[in-house]
């Protein structure tokens, strides 16, 4: 039966190919973008490497940052040979992506004071001849791209004020550079804002929480309006054929007291679509209404066209940290189809076909109530990735859970703003542990899982290849067949994994480049849910593996 | 909020009777709220993202200093000004006691309280529901604040904070480009300006050949100041001469208004 699952979906794919133009999202000889193109794929459509040679893979060349902190959490870019990448204290990188020499650094003048949520990068984004950078005390800075001088910084808020960060890689879209941030857990109001590429004035400004005299803005009870969170915290996606800006937005503040904000609380926990000229509401769609967990919706927006009940759609499929996924039609945000991708959830019982949650177990305030999954989430930020080769969807996801203590807490300016705590505890069906899963991404039906015994936070990479790469806290990156999750190949790197590997040829040669160095709040925060965490070791260096020179047949695709 | 819960608030509220025996148990309130989750110092200060803070043989004295100022480049911020007094006295007491210090209880009086017109000031200069348009998007008032003007002086009324030329801001030309600019460093091969489009103001790096600097001071500062009546201006004028009376010079530079430092010309 599964089999036979596989078969119908590779149908399906060669059928659209053959018929008509869909969206294309995979990237070829560069990775140029964060989630690979636009539309966050992560998938990468050279073939070199592959399931039948992929155990010869071997290290090409080493870079240690030497700046550690936190780990190295990035996505690298690789554009016409270079390689640029950021640490978590946003030191910047070019590399030369053959021989992994330094063309140059930009040393980030570090802030004098302490930050919120503290050091944590998600990686640059490189366009029109700059390299473009959010920072951990809240500045968006524009670099050259062939000198790494800086060209212009902005300081978007002060980050004391609002209670918030910039972590994520920066979109850019056209001639606008597009930035969300970090507070959801403080009290913060959240926002994305777009500034010029050239100059780094601020174009427009989107508030994720209605102002007074706005639609949605009854949805708040009060002043929480003003404090209620909605961060931006991760990197949307583009369609260029609608102009729209697809964006996750995260959870409601306080995290876990809601009796303030009585309420759906929009946009918090929402899909919002915005005019990519204008940074204008187009739709939104919100999963959690009135969210009580910490279940932030603010992850990537995979944007892909796939055939529902016969008929071609534009998608957007995207999973929160409620470990549901969500299907949407991204043209109007008409609500498909959800699916959760882990095996211990009881915060609902399940989403009906209108996209409404049902069974809400609420935590009570002053009382401690089992949770799953855990606040960490049932996946956290690190992303899935999508073959069209499969036409299946790769997702990590957590099975921890956690007990909330929830108590009433008064909104102060950009300080915590938790109402309450978690703490974590296995789930009900065994030992916390994690899973990497092939879906289809609009039924929701598996098709393989590999377990793994800790947690998994690096995300994943799919290719032509049929190869899905990925690493854990234990120090091993490795290869896993797309179309039965069998483990092809592994290799000790010497630290955790939790940032982004990437896809790349230069002169007919595929690379594989990984980030390694465990760090950032989440993989700290469930070190408690395994003794062993302790062994999982910090690092900041980048791994690069090609099959050995004299194995290759030239890549094609290439550019160079 | 629990019956009990409330009355310990209220208890709490009356200073007279918050012995030093109850501050401990508002220590661990505020720790728990504000120090404990996961990401952070856990329960108890058992450790989680951040260090553990229990039997670590802190004493009062560190455990403030640290408390107070934060740890640069992390995000443990610094709780002086923003937990209330008599929360942050408690919170020490309370980490003391998790090192085995007995409380001593409260060590540093609250701060003078603003007049009602000041503290009005203080939120408007502050105001985030105005988004980029208030006064901290340029300035910074204790600690608080993106700080590219300083304050150099207060005006006296809110028609001179409107009025108030800036001489350092002068009309930028790059290409065809034009803009009023605050010029930071001007350097042979490159100039560093900020430029006042738009708040908020970008820091940018031109270079020193491709720009032109025209001296036609005709920028002035009611070009930003838009988003505040006079009525509220006058609120802000108390919360400045409240907050920055002992900080400024005694006679401040006729020339200077609010928002100017005095700036080497290129």
């Amino acid at each position: 039966m599964k089999v036979f699952g596989c078969f119908l979906a590779a149908g399906i794919v060669l059928a659209q190919n053959g018929s008509r133009p869909i969206a294309d999202g995979a990237t070829h000889a560069d990775w140029p973008q964060h989630g690979g193109t636009d539309l966050s794929w992560r998938y990468s459509a050279l073939d070199q490497i592959n399931t039948s040679n992929v155990t010869r893979l071997a290290p090409a060349w080493i870079f240690q940052t030497g700046d550690y902190e936190m780990g190295l959490q990035a996505t690298p870019i690789a554009i016409g040979g270079v390689l640029y990448l950021s640490t978590s204290r946003n030191n910047i990188y070019a590399l030369d992506a053959v021989t992994g020499r330094l063309m140059w650094q930009y040393k980030y003048p570090q802030p004098r004071g302490a930050v919120p949520y503290g050091p944590q990068n998600r990686g640059v984004a490189v366009a029109d001849g700059r390299v473009f950078e959010g920072t951990y005390d809240n500045y968006v800075v524009a670099l050259d791209q062939n000198t790494g001088l800086e060209l212009w910084r902005v300081n978007v808020e002060d980050s004391k004020q609002c209670g918030c960060n910039i972590t994520a890689a920066p979109l850019v879209v056209k001639d606008s550079v597009i930035v969300g941030g970090t507070g959801g857990d403080s009290a913060h109001r959240g926002y994305l804002s777009a500034f010029d590429a050239g100059t780094g004035r601020l174009k427009w400004r989107f508030y994720t929480i209605p102002g007074p005299g706005e639609k949605g803005h009854e949805t708040w009870k009060g002043d929480s309006w003003r404090f209620g969170g909605g961060a931006t915290w991760m990197t949307g996606s583009y369609d260029a054929s609608l102009n729209l800006i697809y964006w996750g937005v995260g959870n409601a503040a306080s995290d876990f007291y809601a009796g303030d904000r009585t309420g759906d609380n929009l946009y918090t926990n929402s899909v919002v679509a915005l005019d990519a000229d204008t940074g204008k509401l187009r739709w939104h769609f919100q999963e959690v209404p009135k969210d009580m967990w910490d279940f932030d919706s603010s992850y990537e927006c995979v944007l892909m066209d796939r055939e529902v009940r016969g008929r071609m759609r534009k998608l957007l499929v995207h999973v929160n940290k409620g470990g549901f996924a969500f299907v949407l039609d991204r043209v109007n945000g008409e609500f498909i189809g959800a699916y959760p991708i882990i095996d211990n959830y009881n915060w609902i019982t399940g989403v009906t076909e209108n996209g409404k949650l049902v069974g809400r177990k609420e935590p009570v305030e002053n009382k401690s109530t089992y949770i799953c999954p855990s606040a960490a989430g049932g996946k956290s930020w690190n992303q899935v990735a999508f073959s069209p080769r499969t036409g299946w969807l790769y997702t990590p996801s957590l099975e921890v859970c956690n007990d909330l203590l929830v108590s009433r807490e008064d909104a102060k300016e950009g300080a915590s703003f938790w109402g309450g705590n978690f703490l974590m505890k296995p789930p009900p069906d065994g030992p916390p542990r994690s899973h990497v899963d092939a879906y289809d991404p609009v039924t929701g039906n598996r098709q393989w899982t590999f377990p793994y015994r800790y947690s998994l936070l690096a995300s994943m990479l799919a290719t032509a290849g049929d190869l899905v790469f990925t690493g854990d806290p234990e120090g091993h990156f490795f290869a896993l067949d797309a179309r039965t999750g069998a483990r092809l190949w592994s290799f000790e790197t010497g630290a955790g994994h939790r940032g982004s590997a990437i896809a790349y040829a230069v002169s007919g040669r595929q690379f594989i480049a990984t980030p390694t160095g465990w760090g950032s709040l989440v993989s700290n925060a469930l070190a408690p849910a395994w003794p062993e965490a302790e062994t999982f070791r910090n690092g900041s260096t980048l791994m690069v593996f090609a099959l050995p020179e004299d194995s290759i047949k030239p890549q094609k695709g290439d550019s160079k | 909020m629990t019956h009990a819960s409330s009355l310990w608030m209220l208890f709490l509220s009356i200073p007279a009777l918050a012995c030093a025996q109850d501050i401990p148990a508002r220590g661990a309130d505020v720790f728990a709220k504000t120090c404990a989750t996961p990401y952070c110092h856990g329960p108890k200060g058992a450790g989680g993202g951040a260090p553990k803070l229990a039997a670590r043989g802190f004493d009062e004295i560190y455990i403030a200093s640290v408390t107070r100022a934060g740890v640069a480049g992390t995000s443990m911020q610094g709780y002086g000004s923003t937990l209330a007094r008599a929360d942050f006295n408690a919170v020490i007491a309370y980490v003391a006691s998790l090192n085995g210090v007995d409380p001593r209880g409260a060590q540093i009086p609250e701060p003078a309280r603003l007049s009602p017109q000041a503290a009005r000031g203080r939120d408007l200069f502050f105001d985030s529901v105005r988004g980029v348009d208030r006064c901290s998007t340029c300035h910074q008032v204790q600690g608080l604040g993106i700080a590219i003007a300083p304050i150099a002086g207060i005006p006296a009324t809110p028609v001179a904070l409107r009025n108030a030329a800036a001489p350092d801001v002068r009309t930028a030309r790059v290409g065809a480009d034009h803009f009023p600019a605050l010029i930071v460093s001007v350097g042979g091969r490159r100039t560093v300006l900020y430029d006042l489009t738009t708040p908020p103001p970008v820091m940018r790096t031109v270079e020193s050949a491709a720009l032109k600097i025209a001296d036609d001071n005709a920028w002035r500062h009611a070009a930003i100041v838009k988003s505040y009546d006079d009525r509220e201006l006058e609120s802000i004028l108390a919360f400045l001469r409240s907050a920055l009376l002992n900080a400024l010079p005694a006679s401040p530079p006729a020339t200077l208004p609010a928002g100017v430092r005095p700036n080497p010309r290129p």
